[in-house]
């Protein structure tokens, strides 16, 4: 074939054309440490990039979900521990006043003190997280329960906040207020007056037995949370290992090998090299050069 | 015997004939680089040799050469690499305006980024499972607002770029129009030339050369056909109508077509009748334009639509923060002018979050956060993401397509352009040898004359003295 100047000069630039253009896609690749910068770089693999970026993201909702969910949990149990303690407190007095060897003015003194118990038990049923009642069903921004001299209202719903700690997976972090503590106070309020009224026979027959039917209450709403909290546990752990897995085959879809892309470069620079080198050799000379 | 002076006029001839031979080479040599230009040959013969039969011829011995002379120029063409080339060179430009087109929509796209809408669009679900989790909280509100602007802006925005890729496409017809124009009147003037050229019995090489280049110009544009006439002149037919034809040019128009909202309709400039393209850019352009772009509208507006229209309908489903029944979240009727409602943007309790009308519920708003999983597009079968990632990975393999199309064409016509190459193309080396070869043929006829001379000047001066 006949092989004119032009076609090597055509040809060496465009060698160097490919060359370059190659050259400069690595070293975007390397710059971004990310293969796939546009659809059309892998469009087979580019619906899974974009789809585990979503997971991921999915993932960080579902985990920021779990901490809330823990957080209400935990303090929600710890409120119901600590109501546990006082009405244990509460059982001895009662016992102590049921026993008949006590004056009035005693039982006038234990009842102040129950009364005081019963305070007690009021600021931990309306406790609260980020200005948020625990106890108040849906009416979070409402103090679940007020006492107006012996009568304790519930100002809260039966609603039951939830969380969503994994696909579909929705649990209750809370209880309504009314189902854990109105009992528990009316009984309580019940005592201070048989108290004051020196009914003391009511409080050996009765009043005993509904505190302990409410201690039991409190305790099975104790077991109930402390199991969500447990399961809760679990799904995090989980979704942490998933999170790992998902992120390793994020990385093998759309992260470049940095040690093959380097090696890439290195032979594409050869070859560039090589490129220049011939063509020094090729456009330059002619016949002219030796027909001096 | 032939005169005296025989000898010295074949010394002309042949002087004559290796100076014009020289003289190709120069012009060779001078256009090496030119485009277009093929190389030129002068092709020399002998001159009709001495005697011609007849009855009263001589009776030396015959026939005698009487020297040289240079029969045509002609230049080193071959016409059927030549019709290779337009027809791949069409297809080449076809698939390398579709695939710019494509990575224009690619970069509108933006994926896989932070920006892309992808991206945007979960940042805009998880705003609405941090509402859930304190739906009294005013800040949490402010986030998801601020998400819904985004994500509302984004689709606007991708839709209003696409729209003004759409128009640049448009305007690009229109100067293709005017490009075929253009191309088309110089080719009608080349022919007049090289008609009158060719018509005294000339080559019109270099004439030639510069219409094949306007002709292969013209094939890139528009799938036209091509027919010589006796006299030399090229006719151009485009859609069996003849674009440059004997006498006068037909021009096209690019005109406003109220049909097809004001963008320009392809037709002949006399008789208005539309003009259709089958292959080369104008056909890319139109189809890049009426189809392509549009498809992946009407795909953003059906996401924008079902988005408008489910979170819209769970919203009016729960309560705000003041207990009253939501109202609509998103206005709007696509992706053209999708936006979150007025009240809200204004006033952050009017998001309903709630599914009983009490502060603290958030059950509402983790609804509308769970239609990120629901099937709530093409007929309840696929979830917004799905769509989405359907239509990116859909731009992602015309747009590869295309690319590979592209370079797979431009690899054909630079094979063929290198074989024409081989065959038009002026190769230094061997022109020059062409030019020592010349210059030594016209030494040696220079020499012939010293010769004669000298024998003249026996003849003339010495004999008979």
């Amino acid at each position: 074939m006949r092989v004119t100047n032009r076609m090597l000069t055509l040809g060496f630039l465009r060698n160097l054309g490919i060359t370059t253009t190659r050259l400069q896609e690595l070293q975007d690749q390397l710059a971004t440490g990310k293969r796939i910068r546009r659809p059309s770089d892998d469009p087979t693999s580019l619906p899974k990039v974009l789809f585990l970026r979503d997971a991921l993201k999915q993932l960080e909702v579902y985990q920021a979900n779990i901490s809330d969910s823990k957080n209400l949990l935990a303090l929600a149990e710890k409120a119901i521990s600590s109501a546990v303690e006082v009405v244990q407190e509460i059982r001895q007095d009662a016992v102590a006043g049921a026993n008949g060897t006590l004056a009035q003015d005693s039982l006038n003194a234990l009842a102040d003190k129950t009364d005081a118990l019963l305070n007690q038990l009021i600021t931990i049923a309306n406790s609260s997280y980020e200005g948020r009642y625990l106890f108040g069903g849906f009416r979070t921004l409402t103090p679940p329960f007020v006492r107006t001299g012996s009568v304790v209202t519930y100002q809260g719903d039966l609603g039951t906040l939830t969380r969503e700690i994994d696909r579909g997976a929705v649990i209750d972090v809370s209880i309504p207020g009314s189902l854990v503590f109105s009992n528990l106070f009316d009984t309580v309020l019940g005592l201070i007056d048989d108290l004051r009224a020196g009914n003391i026979q009511n409080i050996s027959s009765t009043r005993i037995q509904q505190i302990d039917q409410a201690l039991e209450n409190l305790l099975s709403y104790q077991a109930q949370l402390g199991a969500r909290w447990a399961r809760t546990e679990n799904t995090e752990q989980r979704l942490m290992d998933f999170r790992v897995h998902l992120q390793d085959l994020l990385s093998q879809s759309e992260d470049v090998d940095i040690a093959e892309v380097i090696v890439n470069i290195q032979a594409e620079e050869n070859v560039y090299r090589a490129a220049l080198a011939a063509g020094a050799r090729l456009i330059q000379p002619t016949l002219l050069d030796f027909l001096r | 015997m032939t005169s005296a002076f025989f000898g010295l006029d074949i010394i002309r001839r042949a002087l004559a004939a290796q100076k014009l031979a020289l003289d190709v080479t120069a012009h060779n040599i001078a256009n090496a680089n030119t485009p277009g230009f093929s190389r030129q040959e002068a092709v020399q013969a002998t001159t009709p040799p001495y005697t011609i039969p007849a009855l009263n011829r001589p009776a030396a011995p015959g026939q005698l050469g009487t020297g040289v002379q240079i029969s045509q120029i002609r230049r080193l063409r071959d016409q059927f690499i030549d019709a290779q080339i337009r027809q791949e060179g069409q297809s080449a430009a076809k698939w390398k305006a579709i695939s710019d087109a494509l990575s224009q929509v690619e970069v509108i796209f933006n994926e896989p980024s932070d920006q892309g809408l992808s991206a945007v669009f979960s940042r805009f679900w998880s705003a609405w499972q941090e509402v859930a989790r304190a739906p009294e909280t005013i800040a949490v509100r402010a986030s998801l607002r601020e998400q819904a602007v985004t994500l509302a802006g984004a689709i606007r925005h991708t839709y209003e770029q696409l729209g003004q890729l759409r128009d640049q496409v448009d305007y690009s017809v229109s100067v293709k129009v005017d490009q075929i124009n253009t191309l088309a009147r110089q080719i009608f003037d080349l022919n007049r030339q090289i008609a009158n050229i060719e018509a005294v019995g000339d080559q019109a090489n270099d004439l030639r050369d510069r219409r094949d280049l306007l002709v292969e110009e013209l094939s890139k544009i528009a799938d036209v056909t091509l027919s010589e006439t006796s006299t030399g002149k090229l006719l151009v037919f485009l859609q069996g109508r003849p674009l440059v034809g004997e006498t006068k040019v037909a021009e096209l128009a690019a005109v406003p077509d109220p049909l097809n909202g004001n963008l320009r309709s392809v037709q002949w400039a006399d008789t208005g009748q539309p003009v259709a393209f089958n292959n080369g850019e104008v056909a890319a352009l139109l189809e890049v334009r009426d189809a392509t772009i549009p498809a992946y509208q009407g795909e953003l507006n059906a996401i924008a639509q079902a988005l408008i229209t489910n979170v819209n309908a769970q919203h009016r489903a729960g309560f705000d923060l003041n207990g009253a029944a939501g109202g609509d979240f998103f206005v709007g009727t696509g992706a053209s002018d999708i936006d979150v409602d007025a009240p809200i943007k204004a006033d952050l309790t009017r998001i309903a979050a709630s599914a009983s009308g009490a502060p603290g519920d958030g059950t509402n708003a983790l609804s509308i956060a769970q239609l990120q999983f629901a099937k709530i597009m093409n007929g309840g079968t696929a979830t917004i993401d799905d769509v989405y990632r359907g239509l990116i990975s859909q731009l992602g393999v015309s747009a590869q397509e295309a690319k590979r199309l592209q370079e797979n064409q431009d690899l054909l016509v630079e094979q063929l352009t290198i074989r024409r190459e081989a065959i038009s193309g002026v190769n230094i080396d061997e022109e020059v040898t062409n030019m020592i070869r010349y210059q030594h043929a016209f030494e040696a006829a220079s020499r012939l004359a010293r010769a004669y001379d000298e024998i003249l000047d026996t003849l003339i001066n010495e004999l008979g003295r």
